[in-house]
Formats: C-alpha cells, sequence, structure tokens
C-alpha cells in the first residue's frame, strides 16, 4: 500500500466505522464503486475491526470491594478501615472463636499468576511463622473471588506515618521504636524474609506502644519472576536484578539502582526511619521522586545534628551508618543494629516510655550544658550513652590517669606496661611540647624534656631505658631520645620520625625521600640494612606513624596526602605491596595499635564530627566503634596483656566574646563558635557557630545573631549551612555562602533585620563573599582545577575573575573598598597579598596567613598573624597598627613582611593575644574567638 | 497536563539547548514525571497494580533520558514525542530480550512478566513496534498519534493539543489506525503460528 492509497482507505474506513455494521456495506458500495481495491482493503480491516477488542491498546481497571456482612471463610467483614495500593483492610469478626480480626484483602489482579500467588503464600506463611511480638500476628489466608486475603491480629493503635504527622519524637521515644524495630527484622532476617518495603507506613505502634512491622513478604508478591526461572531455589534470597521494588525515599542505593537487594536494604530503609523519626523529615525528600532517587545514589542527608543538636552522637552515627552507600559497609545484621540501639537506651527495652520521655527532655541538655566540665560530661555521658554492664566503651569504667590542666596526647606504654609516657601539647600530632613520663599506677608525671621544640610520637626502647620521640626543627624530621631515669635529651637520628622499634636492633620510621615525600622504612640501629616498607604514591603523600604487627608480618600505617589525613592503611612488613586500607572509607586516620594477639587493629578515626577510638578483627573484620560522645579520643596505648587501652580523651571548645574599657563578655552560649563580627553600634555580634565537632574549614556552620545587651542570641538564618560570610559597612546586610542541597556553595544577600527573605545571587557558584561597594560582591570559587577570586554584581550580572593567578581563600575587601585581601600558595607557602580591585598586580603583604581588618575610621590596620597548620585564626596574634591619616597601610617591605617580627617593630604597635579578632569602631573595642582545649588521658578496658 | 506547565517546560528546553546544564537537571524531573505517568499507564493496562515495577521501567526510561547527550527538543509536542519513543523503545527492547530469553533457555530477564507475551492476555510489543513502522511509512502522522496516545498515555484532547490538529481528526486517526494496526498483528501471529 502506498501513502495516497492509505489515505484514502482510512477516509473510508473512519466513515464506515462511524455506520452500525448493517449499513456499512451500503456505504461501501456508494463510496468504493469505482474501486474494488479499496473496497476489498476496506472490508479486511473492517473484519479485522469486529476482532479488535474493546481492551485493544487501551486501559482498564478493576478492583474488589467488600460489603458489610459478606463473609469470608469463618469471616464476617464489620466494616472497611483503610484502604491502600495494597488493598483493602476490614475489621471482621472471627465467629468461631468470637474474636475481632483484620483482614486485608489484596486487588485480585495483583496476583493473577497463579505461581506468583503460591509465592505469596509462601512468604506469607513464613512472615506469620515468625509469631514475633514485633510483627503482626497473620492467622490465615485465602482467596476470594481470586483476590487472596490475610487474616490477621487486629491493633489498636496507629500507624508510625501517623506520628510522625505530629512532628519529630522524643529521642528515647524513638529508640525504643527502633530496637522494637530492629528485633522484628532481626527475627524476619534469620529465617531468610526481607522486607524490601519497610517505610513508616508500614510500622504500626498499638496503643501500648509497641512496634509491630506489617506487610511482611507483600513486597515480594509484587515481584515477577520469569517461565525461565520458575523452579529456581533463589526464590527467597533476594530481589533479582533490574527491578526496583519498596517506597522512593526509603529505598536503598540498590534497590535505586536494581542491583540486588538483601536484608541489608531493609537496614537501609530502617536507617530513614529512624532518621525521621529524629528529625521529623525525610532523609531523602527532594520535590520528585527522580531527585530523591539521585540523592539516594549519591548524597547523605544532612547531619541530624544540624536539625536536632542535642542528638548524642553515637546514636547520629548509628543513623548514619545505616546508610552508607555500599551495603557492606552498614551494620552486617539487623540484630548488631538493635544491639548497637539498645547500648543506648536507657533500661533496655521497656514499652511504656513514659518516663524514658521525661528523661529524654531532662537529662540530655543537660549533658551538653554540662559539656563545659570534662568530669561531669563523662559522668552524664554514662547515663546517656552507655547502659549495658561492662560493655567496651562504657565510661564508668574508665579510669582516669592524668589530670593536666591543658592538654596530654599521644600515651605509650613500655614493653612492661607500667611505664607511660606521653606529650604535653594541645595538637594529637606535632606540637610544641614537652615528653612526660608517669609510673603506673599511682606516680606523678615527670618532665623529661624542657626545649619547647616540636614534638611527636614518644615510645620506650625494648629495654624500657630510653624514650625516642620525633623532634621538628625547620622541617627536619629527626628523632631524638632521652634516658628515662636522667639525663639530658639529644639529636639520634636525623630524616626518621614516628620510630618504633621491631626488634631489640631494628626499628621501622618514617623518612623524608625528597621535598616532603615521607615512606615508612626499616632499618637496624645503625641504619644499616635499610628498606622501604612503604612508599606514599603521592610526592605530597607522607606516611608518618607506622606500628608492626605482633607477629612481624604487617605494618599499620597513619598517612597523609597534601596536607590531609587520609584512612590507615596495613601493608605487608616485607614491602612491596600498598596493602590495603583499614577502618572506613574516608574517615581520617591518625593513630593505629595491634592487639597482642594480633587479631585486632585499633584506630582513631575521624568520622563527621570529631574523633573516637574504633577496632575491627584482623584480617577480616569491620570497624566498630568503641568509644563515643561529646569528647574526642585520639593516640591508643595497648596493655602488654591486652586488657585495656590508654587514649587522650579532650574536649574542645570555643568562645566569642566582647572585648571593651570593662573587660571581656562572654556572648556565644555553647558549641564551636568563631568568625565573629561586632555592627557598627556595637551592640550586636554576629558569629559562626558549629554545632557539632571542632573544625572549622570542615564544614557549615550557622551564622547567629547576639545583642551585647539582651539576652538575645540566636539564629540569624535558620536553615542556612552558612560557609561564610560578611557584612556590609552600615550593619544592615548580611552576604553569605551556603551549600544547597546538593552541596553546592550558593551566594545570598539578606537584611541583618530579617525583613524580606534572603536573596539568591543567580547564576553564582562559590564561597567567602565580601561587599565589593557599591553594588557588587568578590567572592571565591573553583575554574578549571584552581581557585581564584571574582567580582559579580549582586544581581548575579558582570560576574569575572579579579585575579589571574591563583587564589587559596579570600579573607576580607580594604576598608575603601579598593583591595581584596586573599592568600595563594606557591610550593607549599602562603603568601598573604592585597589584590587591587582594578585588576592591577597583587602587593604582597605577609610571608604566610593572616587577616587584615581596619577600624571603620580607618585609623588603625587589625593585623592577625595566623600559625600551625589548623590555624582557624583562634590561634596566632593580632597586631594592632597605627595608621598616617589617608593611608591603607603602615610601610611594608616591598616583597611583604617576612615575619612577625617585622610587623611587631612598627612603631605604636599594640598586640592582642588572639587570631580571631573584629575591631569596633571605638578604640579599644572587639569582638574575638578564644579556645581552649583540655586532654587527658584514660584507661579503657576492652572487656 | 495540568501538572505540567508549559512555559516552564519551554523555557527549560531553550535554556538547555543554549548549554545551560541547570535546566536540564531541572528538566529531568519534569520528563521523570511524565515518564512515571506513562510508565504506570502502561502497566495498568494489563496488569492493573503494578505500580512497583512501572517505577522501575520509569528508573530506566530516566537513567538514559539523563544519560543521553542534550538533544534538541524544539518544542513541547516534540518533549513529548521523546517520551513516547523512549517509552517505545524500552518496552519493545524488554519484548525482545525476552523473546531471546526464551530462545535461550532462560537468562534472567528484568521485566519479564510485565510484558509477557501471552496471546490475547498481553500487548505483543515487537509486533505492534513492527505495525507502527508499518504505519509511519503510511502515514507518520498518524503513527505518531498512536505513539502518543498508546506509549505517551495522552488522550485524545492532550495528543491533539500537542499534534495542533483538532480533536476529530485525532480521533479518526486513531480510530482508523486501530484497527489497521490490529490486523497487521493479527497477520504477524498468523505468520509465527
Amino acid at each position: 500500500m502506498t501513502p495516497e492509497q492509505w489515505l484514502r482507505v482510512r477516509e473510508v474506513l473512519a466513515e464506515a466505522l462511524e455506520l452500525k455494521p448493517k449499513d456499512r456495506p451500503a456505504f461501501l458500495g456508494r463510496a468504493c464503486a469505482s474501486d474494488p481495491l479499496l473496497r476489498r482493503e476496506v472490508e479486511t480491516l473492517l473484519s479485522s475491526n469486529d476482532e479488535v477488542r474493546s481492551s485493544f491498546l487501551q486501559s482498564s481497571e478493576s478492583r474488589i470491594a467488600l460489603t458489610l456482612g459478606a463473609r469470608l471463610g469463618d469471616y464476617e467483614i464489620v466494616k472497611l478501615v483503610g484502604s491502600g495500593g495494597m488493598g483493602e483492610v476490614y475489621r471482621a469478626r472471627d465467629a468461631r472463636l468470637g474474636r475481632d480480626v483484620a483482614i486485608k484483602v489484596l486487588p485480585a489482579l495483583l496476583s493473577r499468576d497463579p505461581e506468583r500467588l503460591r509465592r505469596f503464600e509462601q512468604e506469607a506463611r513464613a512472615a506469620a511463622a515468625l509469631n514475633h511480638p514485633n510483627i503482626l500476628a497473620v492467622f490465615q489466608m485465602g482467596t476470594y473471588e481470586g483476590a487472596p486475603y490475610l487474616v490477621g491480629e487486629l491493633l489498636e493503635g496507629g500507624t508510625l506515618r501517623e506520628a510522625l504527622a505530629r512532628g519529630s519524637l522524643a529521642i528515647r521515644k524513638a529508640i525504643d521504636y527502633g530496637v522494637q524495630t530492629a528485633r522484628g527484622l532481626a527475627a524476619a532476617h534469620e529465617k531468610g524474609i526481607v522486607h524490601r518495603d519497610l517505610k513508616p507506613e508500614n510500622l504500626f505502634i498499638t496503643r501500648d506502644g509497641r512496634v509491630k512491622i506489617l506487610d511482611f513478604g507483600l513486597a515480594k508478591l509484587t515481584q515477577r519472576q520469569s517461565a525461565a526461572d520458575s523452579n529456581a531455589p533463589t526464590q527467597t534470597e533476594g530481589t533479582e536484578p533490574g527491578v526496583v521494588l519498596g517506597t522512593v525515599g526509603y529505598m536503598s542505593p540498590e534497590q535505586v539502582s536494581g542491583r540486588r537487594a538483601d536484608h541489608r536494604a531493609d537496614i537501609f530503609a530502617f536507617g530513614a526511619i529512624l532518621y525521621e523519626m529524629l528529625a521529623g523529615r525525610r532523609a531523602f525528600q527532594k520535590p520528585t521522586s527522580a531527585e530523591t532517587m539521585t540523592a539516594i545514589l549519591n548524597d547523605d542527608p544532612p547531619a541530624i545534628s544540624q536539625i536536632v543538636p542535642l542528638i548524642p552522637p553515637a546514636l547520629q552515627r548509628i543513623v548514619h551508618r545505616c546508610f552508607e552507600k555500599d551495603p557492606d559497609q552498614r551494620f552486617h545484621s539487623a540484630s548488631d543494629l538493635g544491639f548497637a540501639l539498645e547500648a543506648l537506651s536507657d533500661s533496655g527495652m521497656s514499652s511504656n516510655t513514659a518516663k524514658a520521655q521525661d528523661n529524654s527532655r531532662r537529662v540530655i541538655p543537660w549533658a551538653i550544658a554540662a559539656a563545659s566540665i570534662l568530669g561531669l560530661a563523662i559522668a552524664v555521658a554514662t547515663v546517656l550513652y552507655v547502659r549495658s554492664p561492662a560493655k567496651v566503651g562504657d565510661r564508668t569504667n574508665w579510669v582516669q590517669l592524668t589530670n593536666f590542666p591543658d592538654s596530654v596526647t599521644q600515651p605509650a606504654l613500655s614493653p612492661d606496661g607500667r611505664m607511660l609516657t606521653f606529650v604535653r601539647g594541645v595538637s594529637t600530632f606535632v606540637d610544641t611540647g614537652e615528653i612526660y613520663i608517669k609510673f603506673l599506677p599511682s606516680g606523678g608525671p615527670v618532665q623529661l624534656t624542657h626545649d619547647n621544640m616540636l614534638k611527636m610520637g614518644p615510645v620506650f626502647s625494648p629495654d624500657g631505658s630510653r624514650i625516642a620521640y620525633t623532634g621538628l626543627a625547620a622541617f627536619n624530621w629527626d628523632t631524638w631520645v632521652v634516658p628515662v631515669l636522667a639525663g639530658h635529651a639529644e639529636r639520634w637520628l636525623p630524616n626518621a620520625s614516628g620510630l618504633v622499634w621491631t626488634s631489640p636492633q631494628h626499628l621501622m620510621f618514617s623518612e623524608i625521600k625528597s621535598g616532603e615525600h615521607m615512606a615508612i622504612v626499616t632499618a637496624t640501629e645503625s641504619r644499616g640494612e635499610s628498606r622501604d616498607i612503604y612508599v606514599p604514591p603521592g610526592n605530597r603523600g607522607m606516611a608518618h606513624r607506622s606500628y608492626l604487627s605482633p607477629d612481624g608480618k604487617w605494618a599499620l600505617l597513619v598517612e597523609m596526602d597534601n596536607g590531609e589525613w587520609l584512612p590507615c592503611r596495613v601493608v605487608p612488613f616485607s614491602g612491596g605491596s600498598s596493602g590495603n586500607r583499614v577502618g572506613l572509607a574516608n574517615a581520617p586516620c591518625t593513630n593505629g595499635a595491634w592487639s597482642p594477639d594480633g587479631k585486632w587493629i585499633y584506630l582513631s578515626l575521624h568520622t563527621g564530627e570529631t574523633f573516637h577510638i574504633w577496632r575491627q578483627r584482623f584480617p577480616e573484620g569491620q570497624p566498630e566503634q568503641i568509644t563515643s560522645g561529646p569528647t574526642e579520643e585520639e593516640g591508643i596505648a595497648l596493655a602488654p596483656n591486652g586488657s585495656s587501652l590508654i587514649t587522650s580523651v579532650g574536649l574542645r571548645q570555643r568562645t566569642i566574646s566582647v572585648h571593651d574599657a570593662n573587660g571581656d563578655h562572654r556572648i556565644s552560649l555553647e558549641g564551636y563558635a568563631y568568625w565573629p563580627y561586632l555592627s557598627p553600634d556595637e551592640k550586636t555580634v554576629y558569629y559562626r557557630i558549629l554545632k557539632g565537632g571542632t573544625s572549622p574549614f570542615l564544614g557549615a556552620s550557622e551564622l547567629w545573631v547576639a545583642d551585647t545587651a539582651s539576652e538575645r542570641n540566636e539564629p540569624l538564618l535558620p536553615g542556612f549551612a552558612v560557609t561564610g560570610y560578611d557584612l556590609s559597612k552600615d550593619g544592615t546586610r548580611v552576604v553569605f555562602s551556603a551549600l544547597d542541597s546538593d552541596g553546592k556553595g550558593r551566594l545570598w544577600i539578606a537584611s541583618t533585620d530579617r525583613t524580606g527573605a534572603p536573596r539568591q545571587i543567580p547564576n553564582v557558584e562559590g564561597d567567602m563573599p565580601y561587599f565589593l561597594p557599591p553594588g557588587e560582591v568578590v567572592f571565591h570559587a573553583i575554574e578549571g582545577n584552581s581557585t581564584f577570586a571574582f567580582r559579580v554584581r549582586e544581581d548575579g550580572t558582570e560576574k569575572r575573575k579579579l585575579t589571574s593567578g591563583q587564589v587559596t581563600q579570600v579573607v576580607g575587601v580594604s576598608s575603601d573598598s579598593r583591595l581584596v585581601i586573599g592568600d595563594s600558595e606557591a610550593n607549599g607557602r602562603y603568601k598573604l597579598k592585597a589584590f587591587p580591585a582594578s585588576g592591577d598586580p597583587p602587593v604582597p603583604i605577609l610571608d604566610g596567613l593572616g587577616f587584615l581588618r581596619w577600624t571603620p575610621d580607618q585609623r588603625f590596620l587589625y593585623f592577625s598573624v595566623g600559625s600551625g597548620m589548623n590555624s582557624a585564626r583562634a590561634y596566632g596574634r593580632t597586631y594592632v597598627i597605627p595608621l598616617d591619616a589617608g593611608q591603607m597601610f603602615p610601610p611594608i617591605p616591598p616583597d611583604g613582611f617576612h615575619s612577625e617580627a617585622e610587623i611587631a617593630a612598627l612603631p605604636g604597635v599594640r598586640v592582642i593575644e588572639g587570631g580571631d579578632v573584629f575591631p569596633g569602631s571605638t578604640p579599644g573595642t572587639y569582638a574575638f574567638s578564644r579556645q581552649t582545649v583540655q586532654r587527658n588521658l584514660y584507661r579503657i578496658p576492652l572487656r | 497536563m495540568a501538572e505540567l506547565p508549559s512555559q516552564p517546560v519551554s523555557e527549560l528546553l531553550a535554556r538547555w539547548r543554549d548549554g545551560d546544564e541547570e535546566s536540564l537537571r531541572r528538566l529531568l524531573p519534569v520528563v521523570y514525571n511524565q515518564l512515571r505517568r506513562l510508565a504506570h499507564y502502561q502497566l495498568r493496562k494489563e496488569h492493573p497494580g503494578h505500580t512497583l515495577q512501572s517505577t522501575a521501567l520509569v528508573h530506566e526510561a530516566y537513567l538514559r533520558l539523563a544519560r543521553q547527550e542534550p538533544m534538541l527538543f524544539q518544542n513541547r509536542a516534540h518533549f513529548y514525542a521523546v517520551c513516547a519513543q523512549l517509552m517505545r523503545q524500552i518496552l519493545v527492547q524488554y519484548a525482545r530480550r525476552q523473546k531471546a530469553a526464551k530462545r535461550h533457555g532462560g537468562t534472567r530477564l528484568t521485566l519479564d512478566d510485565a510484558f509477557a507475551f501471552n496471546k490475547g492476555q498481553s500487548m505483543d510489543m515487537i509486533a505492534l513496534d513492527d505495525a507502527l513502522d508499518g504505519l509511519t511509512k503510511l502515514d507518520a502522522q498518524q503513527s505518531r498519534i498512536v505513539e502518543l496516545r498508546f506509549f505517551g498515555g495522552l488522550s485524545i484532547e492532550e495528543t491533539a493539543d500537542i499534534l495542533s490538529v483538532s480533536p476529530a481528526t485525532v480521533k479518526r486517526h486513531w480510530t482508523t489506525a486501530r484497527v489497521w494496526l490490529h490486523k497487521q498483528i493479527s497477520k504477524a501471529e498468523h505468520h509465527d503460528a
């Protein structure tokens, strides 16, 4: 047929179809009078049409409905209780046993396939056989007009979804429900039954607070099965690839991507439910299912602590461990999960939550308030986090070994376990500090060194007579020794750090190959027989610490790349292999240890907020957390008999204060606060605050505002994860960068009196924004592989690069708006520079990091000079430099200042101890932040 | 099509065409929702209640669309046409894979029985696909109407709106196409048997 022929056929056919069949022959006779071929074609089609069922290329629908008084077997329907995608639920009377039951009738067409129905029954029977208090009891099943139905216990109460409609749950209640759910799941999983569609709608809370998991086996019903494998014996073992089951938002990544899903998919869904119970909102919720699925595949939900600041970190960690994208990284079983949750709960399981609720409201805020005093924090944390007797990590069994007012770190034990050495210093890595020794159990601390040198990692020699440690001077990483009893410290081995003995005559240590490329090597004490054990792949890789396994076959390594801690690694001591990572993926690992029997590896891992001690079986095992709570634990010394470990338990705080003629006034209330701004009238202080954790550079903060006079102290921009901000000179507007739901930095402008919603600067991605009057904003953003300073109009137009060279940070704009202050890096060295807004070449200011602020009258320059690798402006000094009229700077050497001494030598300079200083309008008034760190050594029993 | 106002979609399409990746990101959810509607519709035809399979189906469609190079949607009609074509491709591909698997004695398949070939019970996607190709040769627009109606799940009115023709024309083309397609498919079945 040609298109032309079809055109004619179609016209005649269309008209014929409009007619009643009996009228068609006459019509065709007229229409096709001169074309018998046309007539034949249309007639064929018309006869074909008689066979066209009405459903051809059309849709249809059908549904079973039971009416009042209808009978299903022994049951009489009393009323319809609810309906949904999985069918209707009726209340029915069991006449035989004189009780009321629930009957769920599934849509008939859901199981047209007898094979599928059989499998559903098999699943449902298995679920029924579970007979667990946290799983809905199923009494019977049958078929009604082709529709399968289930008879189960009738429950009074509501679904968790209904409970969540009223908001988040008290932490105790969430844990209670979580434990019950985990128990039910564990029972099912043990029988090989996976739910696959766990969600708040499928968790029923009875009136007496008992959780019942509903709809076990139903997800399976919708799973198809091809004729080819109908006899395959693997039916109960998992969802075959390619089929997405479950509800978007609670689906695991493997379900979303159609991969094989096993019981660990339930654990993921469980995590999403627990998150929702605690946070009051879904872990993965985007405007569309597609975005939600994408988020499940790629994103981590916002930390609960951002929503519920008082969440116990251990609980938060449990939730987030359920969310691991890789099922292997999740809890291995629901019973493990239940166990972890139970450890958080007060008194094991009690369905009666009245008392528990009460506790959750009172105890938890109290714990945070008390956290400023370490001892108290630990005592409260004990009540909160750990209950099961004599479990690893139970703080009631921790023994405090040192009681310094400041900070001691990096413990190591003598081979006989009777002497303890450590560094007294702020940092857990390299820091100025002194080596101490203490005889256990009750000797006082004895200071062995007195040189104010940078030190790290003291260890005892095998005979216990000497302590070797790393001493740093001018980037020379050398090993020094000091006798335990009497004598002076002296340099022993050049270019050897993180040293340990592997035998009385043999050593393992870190050696710089070139630049800062640091490898792990082994050699004799006289540096003979030297060979490499591990050389980091990148030339900025530094393997800083190493620990030999008791059998001498493996080295556990701590390494850094480009200044960032990496997960730890185990390599063969024989060398030649980069071995395997241990611990958690992406979790920086700074210290390690072996149990004396070589079966466990202990690690200090930074997960989310701070450092805690973890351990895992060697060679095969998953990391498990040993310590938790508001403190951070770093450094591990195992007792020679393996019964305990000694670690440094620390608490860090940072507070904002305002200094004026009357002294210091504390502004911030809790947490880690930094980066203050003082309004021009000096009545308002703005600052950033990390609600959990102590790493200002690691993430997003909240921007808070406080009145110096009133009690007002609150978030300025609730809901924004602020990564940087600046105020306009008149204090009426704030420009800030915040992470959007995809983790991208967006720039916003808001008014500080909060009239009107914040306005996003469109089409711009970046951070560290500052006002650049008139009408522009300067910010920091990535382009290609490097970062630069950019400027853009406040409406998002005319974005252009401000600097031709790379800029690592933008730290401010000069008071005359002509200079952008930032730093750039070359060959590992940072240099503070002023970049003219005109685009002229930058002016070097300092060899090193720093911040410049001008008083509003431009009479003083506040020049903060940072120090150390973690200088979040808390450290260092601020030089207040008087300026000549009309000058922006004091006389600066042509290539910038080279040292603080040059700055300090300027005429009229005053010094403020502290780096995070913001000047007020009046002389002598400024806002600042101050960090306090307290660390002491504790012994933690391991069994 | 109330949930899909034409203006934003057209705007997004235009911006995407101009190289704005962001608009693709915003467009895909819209496409996804449309696809979901289509998939749900498709599966409801012979297997009511298979919403979960339809999610799987859509997810696959979504991933395919997301993977594609920015294609040029000229207008809304083109956009819907692409959705419908995509759906057709996927269904037919599954059907072909299923057929191949049956021939080779049972490789595991995805989404198999949702599109089973049981004669008289559900649509033979391969035969329909072939028949539609035949119809395209006779009248491309008529074939597109079927695609939009059957694979795109659009109503007569929606299809008319998209193609800028009268509903009466769509209805006429739809009715005659059904008859013609049915005849073609029956013929194919006859040949197979």
